[in-house]
């Protein structure tokens, strides 16, 4: 049984990709499960996917734990997920990024094998708006397994229902492109052994929880929800600031930041999670969304912050 | 919340008068004299509400009654009273309990100790306004404490008791005072009641660990549980369910020391050389009672088992009470279509492993009355009784 972990954000085609994924295999005589596991459902937030396949029929249910292989959609994830979890060093690292492998390895300290697509690049170039399926076309590559002209059908059957014809031959066109990005290889399942401390690492005991489950405030000033962003984050015009601090106020993820005599003086973009109420919430329309490049979103700037 | 002084009117009569149920419950609460009371009436509760705010408008209490839109957003406003430091009360009835369902779970997960005072009452449909227990048992699995009160004088020592084993630090759930609705709630009755002064200092003052209000230790409450946190989160609030069995050792006995009238979870009568017993919930223990009375004096070993706290449910103690006898029939208000009905499952699980022959009735539903006749027929069927037999139904015309 081969089993692989999606890791994507919210918008980025992690589940779609995990059912074309199967949908292909199962056209290559698998069995096959695809299954999404869900967190804060808001585009750009961190969402893992899984696939199992094997020879004969798949019956278990449980969370994919120890996967063969993983596979990183977006590379900013790599400085706020886990991505390696429970990956055997016997087990496969795909990424799609314009960083090295070497690189890629330092960032992670993953000893397996590792190979880099810059799917962005390649999806772009291939006239796609995602670079899941050119991530997935470099995957088949990478495994030795579907054949392409597999994992092309898979797409059909998978997304020929929800795209129109021109939009399946760009992802059809994509899946070449990831195809023919990387080197060939070939999958050997790895010895299943699931870590001990595997998921409840770091996770405190039910007797050690406060009363109703209360946190202490502030918390969210620790989750760099920055990387949630899509594109867009809000920008400032200080000379039409009258230092309301409503933005402060409605701003759910504390990214407004205020000086010590407490005056506007702008926002925290590894936690800002671009979801623009501040700009509904300003009254002189002050604040702005504007386009940003990802190289201004968190985790892609060389290690940590 | 510290207890505003007020110039009140000279206290109540202390002694025994004659009160429903709700005004020995509308006593209680005045006495108790909580920050917030959030409600919507409903019949047969209404009396209740209706009380208290007499108190209030007279300037005998200084409750602030909340009049919500409807009973979730009662509770609702409950639960965020409850949780900013005040303490906080609401009362409701069949629809009511079911429309407030939702936000009772939420209380309980959320540790509010917020006390419920519940006239029960059948749940539609078809829609009916009489007693039975299936509000109850609507709420079984919501974390919230239910105590059952056979008599106005029950309903009003729960009442009084129901703050302190609410608000214990190892508690903090919502605590349902439930009386039969009519039965209890508008018949009256001799009830004692305590002098306000001393049900003051009984419950004492409200505090809870990490009150909304208190700004220099700001708190996030109600947050969202993934499954890596929810199921531990559940855990610890069946442990404070758990805690009540000693915290209510604690408050029934400081309150016998108040009132000279003790309480357990459940009550043996006459269960000491019984060879059959009946187990019951609710007013009907009292009918019961009689009914041994009359069978003890031909010379019949019979006894009655009353559970006072449903939830948490005294298992143990009542399978030690139940232990010499040899059959026990489980009188149900409530039914489960398709499977046992709530009390008698709950019975069998307590009294597994042990030689004794459970009988399952359900009666009374809808308000259906249920007679001495009812009780000395079932006293007859268990001499007989092996095993598990099938459900029967008590006053039913089949
Ligand atoms: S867009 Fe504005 S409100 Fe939203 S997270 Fe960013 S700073 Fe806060
Ligand atoms: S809401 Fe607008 S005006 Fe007010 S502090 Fe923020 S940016 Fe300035």
């Amino acid at each position: 049984m081969i089993e692989i972990r999606w890791h994507g954000r919210g918008g980025q085609g992690a589940k779609t990709v995990s059912q074309l994924w199967a949908a292909a295999l199962l056209e290559a005589g698998k069995w096959v499960q695809a299954f999404p596991e869900y967190g804060p459902e808001r585009s750009g937030a961190p969402v893992q996917a899984y696939n199992r396949s094997d020879d004969s029929a798949i019956r278990r249910r449980a969370a994919v734990t120890s996967p063969d292989v993983v596979v990183v959609l977006d590379p900013s994830l790599l400085a706020e997920v886990d991505v390696t979890a429970g990956l055997d060093p016997g087990g496969l690292l795909l990424v799609n990024t314009e960083e090295s492998v070497s690189a890629v390895r330092e960032r992670v300290g993953f000893e397996g094998r590792i190979v880099c697509v810059p799917g962005d690049r390649l999806a772009i170039g291939a006239g796609a708006t995602k670079a899941n399926v050119v991530v997935a076309g470099a995957l088949a590559k990478a495994l030795g397994d579907p054949p392409v002209a597999t994992l092309k059908e898979g797409a059909r059957i998978a997304l020929g229902g929800k795209l129109s014809p021109a939009a399946l031959a760009t992802t059809v066109a994509a899946i070449e492109a990831g195809y023919g990005a990387v080197s060939a290889g070939r999958c050997v399942p790895v010895s299943r052994t699931p870590r001990a401390d595997g998921p409840t690492r770091g996770l405190k005991r039910y007797r050690d929880l406060a009363v109703g489950a209360v946190v202490a405030a502030g918390t969210a000033g620790r989750t760099r929800t920055g990387g949630w962003r899509t594109g867009q984050r809000p920008d400032v015009e200080l000379r039409r600031c009258i230092n309301c601090l409503l933005c402060w106020v409605y701003c759910p993820d504390s990214a407004v930041e205020l000086s010590d005599e407490v005056v506007f003086v702008g926002f925290d973009y590894d936690l800002c999670k671009g979801c623009a109420l501040c700009v509904e919430a300003c009254p002189t329309g002050a604040i702005a969304m504007v386009a940003e490049s990802p190289a201004l979103r968190p985790g892609l700037a060389p290690q940590g912050k | 919340m510290a207890h505003r002084t007020l110039e009140l009117p000279p206290a109540e009569a202390v002694g025994t008068r004659s009160l429903t149920g709700s005004e020995a419950v509308a006593h209680a609460i005045r006495q108790i004299d909580p920050d917030v009371m959030a409600v919507y009436p409903i019949t047969p509760q209404t009396p209740i509400i209706e009380m208290v705010a007499r108190f209030v408008a007279d300037g005998r209490a200084t409750t602030q009654i909340i009049n919500a839109e409807s009973e979730h957003s009662a509770m609702s406003a409950a639960v965020g009273a409850a949780l900013a430091g005040a303490r906080s009360m609401t009362a409701t009835s069949s629809q009511g309990l079911a429309l407030m369902i939702e936000v009772v779970y939420i209380a309980a997960s959320m540790r509010a100790p917020i006390v419920m005072a519940v006239a029960n009452r059948a749940l539609s449909g078809p829609i009916n306004i009489h007693c039975d227990h299936s509000d109850s048992m609507l709420a079984r699995d919501s974390g919230a404490v239910q105590i059952f009160a056979e008599n106005a004088q029950e309903a009003y020592d729960f009442m009084v008791m129901a703050p302190r084993l609410a608000e214990h630090p190892d508690v903090l759930l919502p605590v349902m005072i439930c009386q039969d609705g009519f039965t209890i709630s508008h018949s009256a009755e001799p009830v004692s009641l305590l002098a306000d002064d001393a049900v003051r200092s009984f419950v004492g003052e409200y505090r809870v660990p990490y009150p909304l209000l208190d700004v220099g230790r700001p708190t996030t409450h109600g947050p969202f549980a993934m499954p890596d946190y929810y199921f531990e989160l559940k855990r610890r609030q069946g442990d404070a369910m758990d805690a009540l069995a000693h915290v209510w050792c604690d408050v029934a006995g400081d309150f016998a020391g108040v009132s000279g009238r003790p309480y357990g979870l459940h009550e043996a009568y006459r269960l000491d050389d019984a060879d059959r017993a009946i187990v019951v919930l609710g007013s009907t223990a009292g009918t019961v009672k009689d009914v041994v009375d009359e069978l003890r004096c031909s010379g019949e070993r019979v006894g009655l088992l009353k559970i006072t706290g449903f939830r948490p449910f005294p298992e143990r103690s009542i399978a030690a009470g139940l232990s010499g006898v040899r059959s026990v029939a489980v009188l149900d208000r409530a039914l489960s279509p398709g499977g046992p009905a709530p009390l008698l499952a709950m019975m069998a699980a307590a009294l597994y492993g042990m030689p004794v022959a459970l009988r399952s009735y359900v009666y009374g539903l809808g308000g259906r009355d249920l007679g001495l006749d009812h009780i000395r027929r079932v006293f007859t069927e268990l001499k007989v009784a092996r095993g598990r037999s099938a459900v029967r139904y008590l006053g039913l015309r089949d």
